[in-house]
């Protein structure tokens, strides 16, 4: 940081230009003012964005259990009806997070968790595509594509967001990485340390530390593809220092994912994933269908990737094209982990596209080409100076690449830097975040949960504290468990892929109001039936004209409440 | 021009890389392949002993059936099911009735070897119900299995059969002969286990023969990797209202009796659990004493007399009360005396079951066999402890 050397005299002053005390690398362009006040608004927008009433709550709950206990969980403890199904929390750390932040902040510190999540995967992504492109225009494409895939999973707070954050930290160290010698002083190889670590951190925050896992086995095993290519020699490939360093590195991190009190288990149930509760955490078998928007997406993803490799001049690493290929396979398995395929298609995708753009000059003026260049065949990406304008990297004279003279010293340099916190301020003041901090209205419940909360069906039997079991949606579940009366039992909830197969399969009879399904809920000793009028009409109408061993208790416009009578009542 | 140590030092690494890959690419087979080796390394069925466990008589009370009412009894209930077509939960229920070692000076009856001899031989199922009714045992999929609810060459509750065999001492090596191949009752005792799921429709004989057969309280797994024992079984048992259930819940409370007095000599339950049993069978208790009709007889509405009896199978009140004040009194005389009515009220209800068994005709007998089984055994319950 630049300091004036001295005072001047007055007379001397006033003739004198001001020295700016910051360093310049903090004076924005007007484009990277665009490219903040994107973000900020996005982040905005995440603060809007009400509390579910499904899965967090689980994960609170489940974290108050870990509190209370000091131990994880063998059975889940939010389910009665699983209490014989073995199962452990994957994302214990999220889970102890979700409820100390509740307790400490109550809903509106869950909304902060939530814009932090998704606000910093956010910013992570943007700066892999740009590091990748060095162009504003391809990282906000790069982000563009990537939000279709994502918008569905961003709005439900859960572990998996900070998965997501961890896997974008990952494509950005390991993006470093790879331009970068191997270490040759014990300072750089602590800086390596960093992978392994944040891999050590996934594996506690979420099991979807797996994908991170198969993302480095690819980039490591990539990195000998690469390198026997190059040498047309296997055995010369661990030579090269810096190859063999980005193995071992992979190779440690994937170790680090031991670092659990899961340990083995971790790795025991990712083995065996079709039955075990990290693989019902991603809930199990769920084809992707081709006739689907995501079906769809992927069908294009794979176009773009066709007419790369067609049209391209660069080559693709293998270690990408095997990251793509798995997390294509993985999306295709179940189709939730389409926002994994899109992250890692779109830090493959964006910066080859970016360069077929440039050499065959298409967009040129409009949004311009990737800061990477071709050397051999292989895409180089330029890395981002940590000193002096991050935008000065790229040769100037590429169209449309953040060039020099967008920064050049101006009596105004630090202007766009001055508006962009104006921004930042004004979102943050605006957000239902500043409440706490700078006053005003509470926002009034119905904006801070979700409009369909069962908030009423929760009070109702707060006033009744069931004994029983207590039959009610599964995306109810969650949230009548952890705001109904204490000790309540729900029958299913968002972990529902848990129960025996028995039981999955008398909640859904019951939701049709299939055949004998009052005698099924004799069977489990339901003491109270809630049911959802939007998307169980059927029942709904069962209930109300049918029944002669329910009365209806609760009802509005929304759900009604039965219990059982007693005998003889 | 390389200097030896560099070169030395890059040739070291270069090894270390080497051996470190064999030692990743080691674990990295060996992981899955320790993990498929041991899958799944739950037991999938509780431990057994072959003989099961005897659950003595504990009572003998001349007032609730006297000698001579009760060998009226018997003797109406004698089972007279030597001839063609015999139905088979008459069979099963007529077995656990009278046990293995009853003989009869009846020609008309059947032996109780006769009995489990219908129920286990395939050949003798065969020469009673002809060449083409399906057989009633059968092995599929490496599991043996009762045809249930298909009709009168069929049992009426699952594993019915398999608890009368094991309440009427039948060890675990002892044969059953399947169409084409012979198989030790332990194969359908494990296949019943196997199939066992704790949510299942009916589940209270299974549990009866499981626990009969265990050689102690340890767990096993559902094959949809659910644990159980025989405490998640009776919290099974304790979960529904008294009167759901097959036979108007009774069987639930009879299996949870018999899950007390085997828990005597083998220790299957938790403290918890035996507490919650003991709780549940007194309030079992307590809605009957209050809901005893003055002649001494119990309905479909036994746990609260305030609601209207209903049974939509069997339409006469007589026989809706036989089935609920017979099935009463079986659990009542297996269960220990804490959990007893007073005395007059275990009076009433013997009087009058012995007195109605009495007045019955042979038809109304045979129609009503299943329960009537159950209240002559109750009976003879009654007059056989010390």
């Amino acid at each position: 940081m630049e300091t004036v050397s001295a005072h001047p005299r007055p007379t001397e002053a006033a003739h004198m230009p001001l020295t700016p005390v910051l360093s310049e690398r903090y004076a924005l362009t007007a484009g990277q003012f665009g490219v903040v006040a994107v973000l900020t608004a996005w982040c905005w927008y995440l603060s809007y964005i009400p509390l579910f009433y499904a899965v967090t709550w689980r994960h609170a709950m489940v974290g108050q259990w870990i509190a209370e206990q000091n131990a994880l969980p063998r059975v889940d403890p939010t389910l009665a009806l699983a209490d014989g199904m073995e199962w452990t929390t994957t994302s214990w750390l999220s889970d102890l997070s979700f409820h100390l932040l509740e307790r400490a902040g109550g809903a509106l510190a869950l909304q902060a968790a939530l814009v932090v999540l998704v606000g910093g995967a956010s910013i992570g992504l943007a700066r892999l595509f740009y590091v990748a492109t060095s162009s504003k225009w391809w990282m906000l494409a790069g982000l563009a594509f990537v939000l279709p895939f994502v918008w569905t999973r961003v709005g439900v707070l859960r572990p998996e967001l900070a998965g997501a954050g961890c896997f974008v930290l990952l494509l950005l160290m390991w993006q470093r990485l790879r331009t970068e010698p191997a270490p040759n002083s014990a300072t750089g190889w602590a800086a390596g340390a960093w992978l392994p670590l944040l891999m050590a951190v996934w594996a506690n925050l979420d099991g979807s530390v797996l994908w991170g896992v198969v993302a480095l086995a690819c980039f490591a095993l990539g990195e000998f593809i690469d390198g026997w290519q190059e040498r047309r020699d296997p055995r010369l490939v661990a030579r090269d220092s810096g190859c063999r360093w980005r193995i071992w590195l992979a190779q440690a991190s994937i170790a680090a994912t031991l670092c659990t009190p899961l340990g083995w288990d971790l790795w025991r149930q990712a083995a065996s994933l079709a039955t075990s509760a990290l693989g019902a955490s991603f809930g199990g078998l769920r084809p992707m269908l081709v006739a689907s928007w995501l079906g769809l997406g992927l069908l294009a993803t794979w176009a773009l990737f066709g007419v790369l490799l067609r049209y391209g001049r660069a080559a693709f690493r293998a270690g990408d094209v095997l990251a793509f290929v798995a997390f294509s396979l993985l999306a295709g398995y179940n189709e939730s982990l389409a926002p994994w395929l899109a992250v890692v298609a779109a830090s493959i995708l964006i910066p080859h596209t970016a360069q077929l753009c440039r050499d065959r000059d298409w967009f040129g003026a409009l949004i311009g080409a990737a800061g990477g260049s071709v050397s051999g065949d292989v895409l180089v990406v330029a890395p981002v100076p940590e000193s002096g304008n991050g935008a000065n990297m790229v040769s100037a004279g590429q169209a449309g690449t953040d060039s020099p003279e967008e920064t050049a010293a101006k009596p105004f340099q630090f202007a766009y830097s001055l508006a962009a916190l104006l921004v930042i301020w004004v979102a943050f003041a605006l957000s239902p975040l500043a409440t706490p901090l700078l006053g005003g209205k509470p926002r009034p419940l119905n904006r801070i949960y979700s409009p369909n909360t069962p908030h009423a069906i929760a009070e109702f039997l707060r006033g009744q504290s069931p004994k029983g079991l207590v039959w009610c949606p599964e995306e109810w579940g969650d949230w009548l468990r952890w705001n109904g009366p204490a000790g309540i039992k729900v029958a299913v909830n968002s972990n529902a892929s848990i129960l025996p197969r028995i039981v999955r399969q008398d909640y859904a009879q019951v939701a049709r109001a299939d055949g004998t399904w009052t005698r099924t809920l004799d069977r489990y000793g339901v003491e109270y039936l809630a049911v959802d009028k939007q998307t169980q009409q059927r029942l709904a109408d069962s209930v109300q004209s049918t029944l002669e061993s329910w009365t209806v208790v609760y009802e509005d416009e929304s759900a009604l409440v039965a219990r059982r009578k007693e005998a003889g009542e | 021009m390389s200097h030896p140590q560099h070169k030395s030092r890059g040739n070291l690494g270069v090894r270390l890389f080497w051996w470190s890959q064999a030692v990743f690419l080691a674990a990295v087979v060996a992981v899955p392949t320790v993990a498929g080796w041991t899958r799944d390394p739950r037991p999938r069925l509780p431990q057994f002993e072959m003989e099961p466990t005897r659950v003595e008589p504990l009572h003998d009370n001349p007032l609730i059936v006297t000698d001579e009412q009760l060998a009226a009894v018997l003797k109406k209930l004698e089972p007279r099911l030597r001839h063609s077509q015999p139905k088979i939960n008459y069979v099963d229920h007529a077995l656990r009735f009278w046990g293995v070692d009853a003989t009869f000076q009846d020609p008309a009856c059947l032996s109780g070897e006769e009995l489990r001899k219908l129920l286990v031989d395939h050949e003798a199922f065969q020469a009673a119900w002809g060449k083409d009714t399906k057989p009633l045992m059968s092995l599929r999929n490496g599991l043996v299995s009762v045809r249930m609810q298909q009709g009168n060459a069929t049992a009426s509750h699952v594993d019915h059969t398999l608890a009368s065999l094991a309440e009427c001492g039948t060890p675990l090596d002892f044969d059953l002969s399947l169409p084409g191949q012979i198989v030790p009752l332990r194969s359908l005792l494990a296949s019943a286990v196997a199939r066992f799921e704790i949510n299942q429709q009916e589940y209270e004989w299974t549990t009866l023969a499981a626990a009969l057969y265990a050689t102690n309280g340890s767990s096993w797994y559902s094959v949809d990797g659910e644990r159980v024992d025989f405490n998640r079984c009776a919290q099974r048992l304790m979960r529904q209202q008294y009167q759901q259930g097959v036979c108007y819940g009774n069987h639930r409370l009879y299996t949870l009796v018999m899950l007390l007095r085997i828990d005597e000599q083998k220790s299957l339950l938790d403290d918890s659990t035996r507490s919650a049993i003991a709780d549940h069978l007194r309030e079992a208790t307590r809605r009957l004493i209050a809901s005893q009709s003055p002649e001494g007889y119990w309905d479909q509405n036994w746990p609260d007399a305030k609601s209207a009896a209903r049974d939509e199978k069997l339409e006469t009140p007589l026989s809706r009360r036989i089935l609920a004040t017979g099935h009463a009194l079986e659990w009542w005389a297996t269960a220990p005396a804490e959990f007893h009515p007073p005395r007059e009220v275990l009076v009433r209800a013997g009087q009058w079951l012995a007195k109605e068994i009495d007045s019955m005709d042979q038809s109304a007998i045979e129609k009503n066999y299943t329960f009537l089984s159950h209240a002559g055994r109750a009976l003879r319950l009654w007059r056989s402890g010390e």
